[in-house]
């Protein structure tokens, strides 16, 4: 059985920085979708028309970088995804719109730990089990959660859904999490924490069974 | 406080779930703008190696300053200055004949024997027939020799304690204007051997100036403090090399940064908090940068004890750590080279306030 040997991109990046252009448009190609779907969110609805900008910033900054770029214990994905958030948080400060504190929130007294529901009800009572996506109907149901999902995400503070989204759909750690967001361990947990908690409660994970959402 | 491992922080999977199906999931970017960034990642790519041509050129010059940089130690240096002198003294002496005088019949030398630093100096600027030329003109006035004595001139150089090292016309019409008109025997050892020291380290100025421009008007102005520090710590310069000023390479890369977003230079200071790169950190830079010049000396072993101090982050990553260390200040790069550089104490308590007002 042959292997083939697939560079990381740690490796691909040095390659870059050496010459290698090729190398960069495999680094490219490998995390353009999920940098820029996470531009898109991170700025939201109203300033999404500055998404490519941003983009397109985040990856020159990239080319710029190269040849003084080291792994320093973060992966090339993390420190790439840190210059987007970076980017895009610059880039709401500077139109004016709202980035948010860390300070606790309306609700701030009233959050538990991430995993605990903000009321007595269970979370997600009224929801199909979320690996069930067998019929159309569950993919209509997902789409549509996705949908207001996305919605939800708009009504946090940009620094709470970046950090959602830096940890769940691009699966930093909160280690990872805290470094991406040059904060402390405790402030990106608390960040998450909040997120969490508003999204779900957005989402009417809390409704009880029976309720529509 | 117990603190989640990477593994310990479970997803929502309904929240995942309704992420994996969002709308916006399979959206990317405009064709045209990839082509844009993928057309820059290129054309950077050209720029720094342009053609194959230029790449070896490149390569060889790469070779020869690392060449030049393990040549650039006393030891091989006063090595190669020997073996130039002697050189050079055989090509002055071929076709004459030789003296007869020995060594007892020889007039005593005029000037002092120089320490061992000045010889080193002296062989540095041996390899250059120019700057002994200018040494013999600058040693002239100062030790008039008797008619007698001529055929031993050539040797005068290596037996004066000033060997003009990179000491030019201008310094050492300056010298003679200071000494006075009347010819004067040679400048006392002490008084020398600071001076050759201080010649040594100037005359690293040119390599770094290559780098970094502004370590000339570094050079030119020298304040008489730095000089008097010089003399105050002339162990170290002889235990270490002093070189060209680490923090050129990172004043390159903090430009090219705020070239394109100022944001990204930061300061991390006292361990969290994370500080932009502000009129008030250019200002105390722009100190650091001019105290500390031209007395950097590379730190081996680098494992010294200092007090983390400040902690420079470029586009999110580290690019150094300053230390502290009683009179001196530490520069760390994340390879683990350490540069050290002596400092007062006025100065290191100021820079210390500066920095807790940021």
């Amino acid at each position: 059985m042959t292997e083939t040997h697939e560079p990381d991109d740690d490796a691909l990046m040095r390659a870059f920085a050496q010459g290698d252009a090729r190398a960069f448009e495999r680094l490219y190609a490998r995390h353009h979708a999920a940098l820029y779907r996470f531009v898109r969110r991170v700025l939201g609805r109203e300033a999404g028309a500055q998404a490519d900008e941003v983009f397109q910033d985040t990856w020159l900054r990239v080319v710029h970088a190269r040849e003084r770029w080291q792994p320093q214990g973060a992966t090339f994905r993390t420190w790439l995804f840190t210059l987007a958030h970076h980017r895009a948080i610059d880039r709401l400060r500077q139109s004016g719109r709202e980035v948010g504190l860390d300070l606790v929130g309306d609700d701030g007294d009233n959050v538990r730990e991430p995993w605990q529901p903000a009321v007595d009800a269970p979370a997600w009572q009224a929801w199909p089990a979320a690996a069930a996506v067998d019929t159309v109907e569950d993919q209509a149901f997902w789409r549509a959660a996705g949908q207001r999902l996305l919605d939800c995400l708009d009504a946090l503070p940009a620094v709470q859904r970046s950090a959602f989204l830096l940890h769940h759909e691009d699966g930093l750690a909160l280690d990872d999490l805290a470094r991406a967001l040059e904060v402390g361990f405790e402030t990106a947990k608390s960040r998450l924490r909040y997120a969490m908690v508003k999204l779900r409660t957005c989402m009417g994970a809390y409704l009880p069974a029976g309720q529509d959402t | 406080m117990t603190q989640h491992k990477p593994d310990d922080d479970p997803r929502d999977a309904h929240l995942l779930a309704a992420l994996r199906h969002a709308p916006d999931r399979d959206v990317a970017p405009p064709a045209q703008l990839t082509a844009a960034i993928l057309d820059k990642a290129q054309q950077a790519v050209a720029a720094s190696s342009p053609a194959r041509g230029r790449t070896w050129r490149d390569g060889l010059a790469a070779a020869l300053e690392r060449l030049f940089t393990r040549l650039w130690q006393p030891a091989p240096m006063a090595a190669f200055g020997t073996l130039a002198l002697a050189t050079l003294i055989g090509v002055m002496w071929g076709g004459q004949e030789r003296p007869d005088a020995t060594p007892s019949q020889r007039p005593a030398p005029v000037a002092a024997p120089p320490d061992e630093a000045a010889a080193a100096a002296g062989g540095v600027l041996a390899s250059s027939p120019q700057v002994l030329e200018e040494a013999r003109d600058a040693a002239k006035p100062e030790a008039p020799m008797p008619a007698r004595a001529k055929a031993a001139k050539p040797a005068a150089p290596a037996a004066t304690p000033r060997p003009a090292t990179a000491v030019t016309r201008q310094d050492a019409a300056r010298e003679r204007e200071t000494a006075g008109n009347g010819a004067l025997p040679a400048a006392p050892p002490a008084e020398s051997s600071t001076a050759a020291a201080e010649s040594a380290r100037m005359a690293t100025a040119p390599m770094s100036a290559h780098r970094d421009a502004p370590a000339k008007s570094m050079a030119d102005a020298a304040p008489a403090a730095a000089r008097s520090r010089g003399e105050a710590a002339p162990a170290l310069g002889a235990a270490a090399q002093t070189v060209a000023s680490p923090l050129a390479g990172a004043r390159a890369d903090i430009d090219a940064a705020v070239g394109v977003d100022a944001s990204q230079v930061r300061w991390q200071v006292a361990a969290q908090r994370l500080v932009a790169h502000g009129a008030a950190q250019r200002e105390w830079w722009s100190a650091l940068a001019r105290a500390t010049e031209g007395h950097w000396v590379v730190v081996d072993p680098p494992a010294l004890a200092a007090t983390p101090w400040l902690v420079l982050v470029i586009d999110g990553q580290t690019r150094a750590v300053l230390g502290l260390q009683g009179d001196a200040v530490l520069w760390t790069e994340p390879s683990g080279r350490t540069w050290r550089a002596p400092i007062t104490p006025t100065q290191g308590r100021e820079w210390q306030a500066a920095v807790a007002r940021w």
